[in-house]
């Protein structure tokens, strides 16, 4: 049954990463390859929260959110001055900058170490959430409120703004909009979001290490929103399935451990390729990478 | 004479050779007035800095020196949506509608920025963005009205991507969506430029609706000779970055000198 817990949390977990992918990328059109660096802001701020500040979940998860919000001020300004390749590159630079800090900034972050012995998150001071189905239970409730929250910005007015970014930022810049402070808030967002993921993660592993939030996170993000599809939440809830009962059902072919692990990245890899050709909006997404 | 717009001494230049650090000069000491509630026409050849103009006014090109002058405001140095925001709207070559937004989300978004776009805003204030988003609606339905008739297909058709709508509807609705911002001042970039002729007609009476009906100033350019007789009451002609000749459009498309430079009379 705790596999089946493992399963639902890990599913909960990359649809609030995927649903915050889906704002820059799905709805502005800003590939940004630096939402790992997000999540791992987020699980280590987490952490730092939970070891040092006797807090209840909910206000702890605020407070994470909004800081990592923060960082993505970082990244947004860069999305001012620098367009299409040339912000991508940005947003690489951003996530391998975090990664190195996690990594070589020993006193804070101990390093290739990791944080280890992070205390459960608390409901309401005093239901500590210590078990696998307490933790499904909060994933897919985050999960269910990021959806909610990322549905209503699809059908709002600022969501609107976005998708019309997306199609032609010169005609909403004349249009009276100023675009860079849309993009701001939208990074804003999606950071917030994916901090509350790293919460998730760094509340039910009890232990993390950089290597969690490395580039290849940040693919493996991306290709659960492009395999789900852009726009919408259908699509993030699709594609975090996918990529996470995938592999799983490699354990049930029977192969061994070490090669597996490398036919992990052969298929996904593979899917994306079948998903861009023979779905080019994804499984269930409204729109397309442009 | 009411000016709305007055542009005095602007230069703008490009660095040609910089070895030789020499520049090209697009616009030398131009100056210019435009009337305001009249219909202004900049014609002249390719290349003689018509659309370059508009990008200074609008604030998309930057670099230039001098003073440009709206309402009494000088917008000289401003981004392009504070401009847009004191009263100016712009419409550009082609077609340039939110292709993936419905008929009636490129309408809305034609009104200026307003405080339900501020995100959650409809989710904390239902009422009150619902209410909003309403208004937004029937203002583009009775614009839509106005210029196009009671069934018109961008009201049949609200729900529907723009993209779907041909080159012509589509600039026709790029030219409904600019009166939703209530601007002063209309730039309009070659409206009837590949256009089929069906629809000149109907481009005609939005700028004329523009003009008479919301009192508004209209600055367009436009190599349509026809299309700028009919339309404008006062002509500018532009040759490398100078305006060499205005006055009535049937004078000055008359005269000479421009006989000579843009039609090689």
């Amino acid at each position: 049954m705790d596999f089946l817990y493992h399963i639902i949390i890990m599913i909960g977990i990359y649809t609030i990463l995927a649903l915050a992918a889906n704002i820059p990328v799905g709805l502005a059109n800003l590939l940004s390859l630096a939402q790992a660096a997000f999540y791992g802001i987020g699980a280590y701020l987490s952490a730092f929260v939970l070891l040092n500040f006797n807090i209840p979940l909910l206000p702890g998860l605020f407070v994470v959110a909004i800081t990592t919000g923060f960082f993505s001020l970082l990244i947004s300004l860069a999305s001012i001055r620098l367009k299409g390749d040339y912000f991508i590159l940005a947003a690489l630079g951003f996530q391998l900058i975090v990664f190195s800090v996690l990594y070589n900034w020993t006193d804070v972050t101990k390093g290739p170490y990791g944080i280890s012995g992070i205390p459960p998150p608390r409901l309401f001071a005093f239901i500590e959430l210590t078990a696998n189905f307490q933790f499904a239970i909060l994933s897919v409730s985050l999960a269910a409120l990021t959806s909610f929250l990322f549905y209503y910005l699809v059908k709002s007015p600022f969501g609107r703004v976005l998708k019309s970014i997306r199609s032609d930022e010169l005609s909403v810049s004349i249009s009276g909009r100023n675009v860079y402070q849309f993009k701001i808030i939208a990074f804003f967002l999606s950071a917030g979001f994916s901090a509350s993921a790293g919460f998730l993660f760094a509340g039910y592993v009890k232990y993390i290490d950089p290597t969690s939030f490395t580039l290849d996170e940040s693919i493996f993000i991306l290709s659960a929103l492009f395999i789900g599809g852009l726009g919408n939440v259908k699509g993030c809830i699709v594609g975090a399935a996918v990529i996470v009962i995938l592999p799983e059902l490699l354990r049930f072919a029977g192969l061994p451990d070490n090669i597996a692990a490398n036919l992990r990245q052969i298929i996904y890899g593979l899917a994306l390729i079948l998903v861009m050709l023979y779905f080019p909006k994804g499984l269930a997404g409204d729109t397309m990478l442009k | 004479m009411e000016t709305i717009l007055n542009i005095s001494n602007l230069n703008l230049s490009f660095i040609s050779d910089r070895q030789k650090e020499e520049s090209l000069f697009l616009f030398r000491d131009l100056s210019l007035e435009i009337e305001r509630e009249k219909i202004t026409a900049l014609v002249g050849g390719n290349g003689a800095g018509k659309t370059t103009l508009f990008n200074v006014i609008s604030g998309l090109q930057r670099g230039a020196s001098g003073k440009v002058n709206f309402q009494g405001s000088e917008i000289t140095r401003l981004s392009p949506y504070k401009i847009a925001r004191l009263g100016i709207g712009r419409l550009f070559q082609g077609a340039r509608v939110f292709e993936e937004l419905s008929i009636l989300d490129n309408m809305v978004i034609g009104a200026i920025h307003h405080a339900n776009e501020i995100p959650f805003y409809n989710l904390l204030f239902y009422r009150k963005s619902m209410a909003f988003e309403k208004g937004l609606e029937e203002k583009a339905e009775a614009i839509l009205s106005e210029l196009f008739g009671s069934n018109n297909i961008f009201w049949e058709d609200r729900i529907k991507p723009a993209g779907n709508l041909s080159f012509g509807h589509q600039r026709l609705l790029a030219m409904a969506r600019l009166l939703m911002g209530n601007y002063s001042l209309y730039l309009l970039d070659e409206p009837t430029a590949g256009v089929h002729v069906q629809f000149i007609e109907q481009i005609a009476s939005a700028i004329r609706h523009m003009n008479s009906h919301s009192h508004k100033t209209v600055l367009l350019i436009e190599h349509n000779m026809h299309f700028v007789r009919q339309m404008a009451e006062y002509c500018l002609y532009m040759e490398n970055g100078k305006i060499i000749a205005k006055g009535h459009p049937n004078d000055v498309l008359a005269s000479d000198q421009v006989q000579q430079s843009y039609m090689g009379i």
